[in-house]
């Protein structure tokens, strides 16, 4: 919500390095094995926070979302709470859609949209009858347990924010930079962000640096899909996909950076200089964006393998078989 | 950082706030003096949302002019946040040191600079505190000055729904709220501030208004009643009417006598009707009447907009 990330709690408390943030979660996992072996939780071999279960618990956020008609902002603060928790509380110990419920209740306190306990209740036994309580006090017990968890930190700055900036940046500055974004270049790195919170993205760079990377993808990506289909049949979808990000996905994107370079000077490649251009002159940290981008583009590769069922199944039998 | 409620003595009550009771404290083990801030729990809305709001900006902002939050109990009906202890409030402290409430120019400057600094830390926070009053500005033994109670307090630049049964002084309040204006910016403590400043001057507040009416006829007596020419866009506001009593602005001078030529330009550069003309927080403390107490520190204040 601040305009002040540089001297927030998230970047003070909550920013990891890959290497930290590794040994948090090896430190949970060893807590983990610890409870079961002293039987204060069961052991259910096939639950773990991987890429699959982050992916699912994207999903639900996503749908109770909707049903609850919430903004896009509040949805990713509670991306974010459950990121947070789950580096310090294992998927064994709690009901994931009590978690999942309680972290957009508290969201939208936070983002100031404030959601009736009753509602948010009332919207998550209907999508998830079974594993959702009719008594409230459970969710108001689960919401001290989830701020609690996070150290009380509650207010966050997400990356929407910088891709405005950015683009009133470039059109303001038009003269300098010869460069604007057009409106579906926006939206698709505006969906790029909002998929990125299945990622560890957020814990580890600053916002501006995933709002960078996702206008890079975009750029990138149109160019590339644009001397696809001049090679193939003609087609009128102008528009990006997400699905096509994954063709993208053989081409290793930090030397992608380079060699664009110095490919041949259409429309798409002057585009991406210019981009590149930008990004040097104002000193941006572009190893945190190579990095961004490859793990944005790795997620699609995973998601294209993603199996719902499985995630679904395994999780019905531990919160069913308690 | 979440305690134990036993850790803490509850001593006397300070105070019953919009939707808390304090009380001061004693830390059992180090024998330390805090505020205890106690708010009941209703199992039918979780923890409320200005309890949830107060704490996660308290704990963004790290600030000597703003007070600390050291931690936060949870028990089963109710939620206490222990906030650091100071021994008085600026109202207790014009009572006890003033002369008849006024106090001597050297502290008034010290107390504006200090209360300056922490609005200018929560506004580059994108935090309002919208309830400035001597009441919530802490004073230690030391002469430091606190910003307190943020249970109004909200993160700017989001629409909200206003509360309508809070009872709060209006004698703070900036005339574009008592006017009806929901498009609250940080100019609205920034008017509290002259207010304040105003206040310490005289020992008396400036605009002690019974009403909401009551509230804006003292501002114009003083200020002079609005109009298109002076305010252009004011008669646009909800609780605009066209038949006010036409006073003229008075010469502020008048009121404090005994402030400087300096001083009263900076109060009156708090105390500007129209919301876009007053000051910031920032510039404010640019203000030539500071230069003397300026420190290396205030020579420059970054705008963290351009870091």
């Amino acid at each position: 919500m601040s305009a002040n990330f540089w001297n927030s709690t998230q970047r003070e408390k909550w920013q990891f390095n890959r290497q930290s943030l590794l040994d948090q979660r090896r430190r949970l996992l060893i807590l983990e094995k610890k409870m079961i072996q002293n039987g204060f939780i069961k052991d259910y071999p096939n639950i773990n926070y991987d890429s699959n279960m982050r992916i699912y618990l994207h999903n639900l956020i996503i749908k109770l979302g909707r049903r609850l008609n919430i903004r896009q902002v509040a949805l990713a603060t509670a991306e974010i709470y459950v990121t947070r928790f789950l580096l310090k509380v294992s998927l064994k110990e709690i009901n994931v859609y009590l978690m999942v419920t309680t972290s957009i209740y508290v969201a939208c306190k936070i983002e100031e949209t404030p959601q009736h306990i009753r509602l948010v209740i009332s919207e998550a036994r209907n999508l998830w009858p079974e594993y959702i309580p009719s008594d409230i006090s459970k969710l108001a017990e689960f919401e001290f347990y989830l701020i609690e968890e996070m150290d009380l930190y509650l207010l966050l700055h997400h990356p929407y924010k910088s891709l405005i900036q950015i683009k009133d940046f470039l059109n303001e500055n038009f003269d300098e930079y010869q460069l604007q974004l057009t409106s579906s270049e926006l939206q698709h790195s505006w969906s790029l962000l909002n998929d990125s919170y299945i990622t560890d993205l957020h814990l580890l760079y600053p916002p501006h640096i995933l709002a960078l990377s996702s206008i890079y993808i975009t750029i990138v990506l149109k160019k590339t899909l644009n001397s696809i289909r001049s090679d193939t049949v003609e087609s009128n979808d102008k528009d990006l996909h997400i699905d096509d990000l994954i063709s993208l996905t053989n081409n290793n994107p930090s030397n992608e950076i380079n060699t664009n370079l110095d490919s041949k000077s259409d429309e798409d490649t002057i585009k991406i200089n210019k981009f590149m251009n930008f990004l040097s002159r104002n000193h941006v940290n572009l190893d945190q964006v190579v990095e961004s981008v490859q793990d944005l583009i790795n997620l699609y590769v995973i998601w294209n393998r993603y199996n719902e069922s499985n995630v679904k199944k395994a999780l019905q039998y531990m919160l069913l078989n308690r | 950082m979440v305690g134990s409620s036993s850790q803490f003595q509850q001593l006397e009550k300070l105070g019953e706030g919009t939707y808390a009771t304090v009380y001061k404290g004693r830390n059992r083990t180090t024998g330390a003096l805090v505020a205890l801030k106690e708010i009941n729990l209703d199992s039918e809305e979780g923890t409320p949302s200005t309890a949830i709001r107060e704490i996660s900006l308290m704990k963004e902002l790290d600030c000597e002019n703003i007070v600390t939050l050291y931690d936060v109990i949870h028990t089963e009906n109710k939620l206490t946040l222990v906030f650091e202890h100071l021994d008085k409030d600026l109202k207790n402290y014009m009572e006890i040191h003033g002369k008849n409430g006024a106090l001597d120019l050297k502290t008034v400057k010290s107390f504006m600079f200090q209360l300056l600094k922490g609005i200018m830390f929560c506004h580059d926070n994108r935090v309002l505190h919208r309830d400035l009053k001597p009441q919530n500005l802490l004073i230690s033994h030391k002469g430091e000055l606190k910003l307190g109670d943020f249970g109004l307090a909200r993160a700017y630049g989001i629409p909200f729904n206003t509360f309508s049964n809070e009872v709060v002084t209006l004698w703070y309040r900036a005339p574009d709220v008592l006017l009806g204006s929901r498009a609250y910016t940080t100019s609205i403590d920034i008017w509290s501030a002259g207010c304040i400043f105003a206040e310490m001057c005289t020992g008396k507040p400036l605009f002690p208004g019974a009403a909401n009416d009551d509230q804006l006829l003292k501002i114009f007596r003083l200020m002079g009643t609005p109009n298109e020419r002076t305010w252009p866009g004011v008669s646009s506001y909800p609780n605009f009417k066209n038949n006010w009593q036409i006073f003229v602005p008075q010469d502020l001078r008048l009121l404090i006598p005994n402030l400087d030529n300096m001083g009263l330009n900076l109060l009156n550069s708090l105390l500007q009707m129209r919301p876009e003309s007053r000051i910031t927080a920032r510039q404010a403390l640019q203000h030539p009447w500071f230069h003397e107490l300026s420190t290396p520190l205030m020579h420059h204040l970054p705008d963290p907009q351009y870091q």
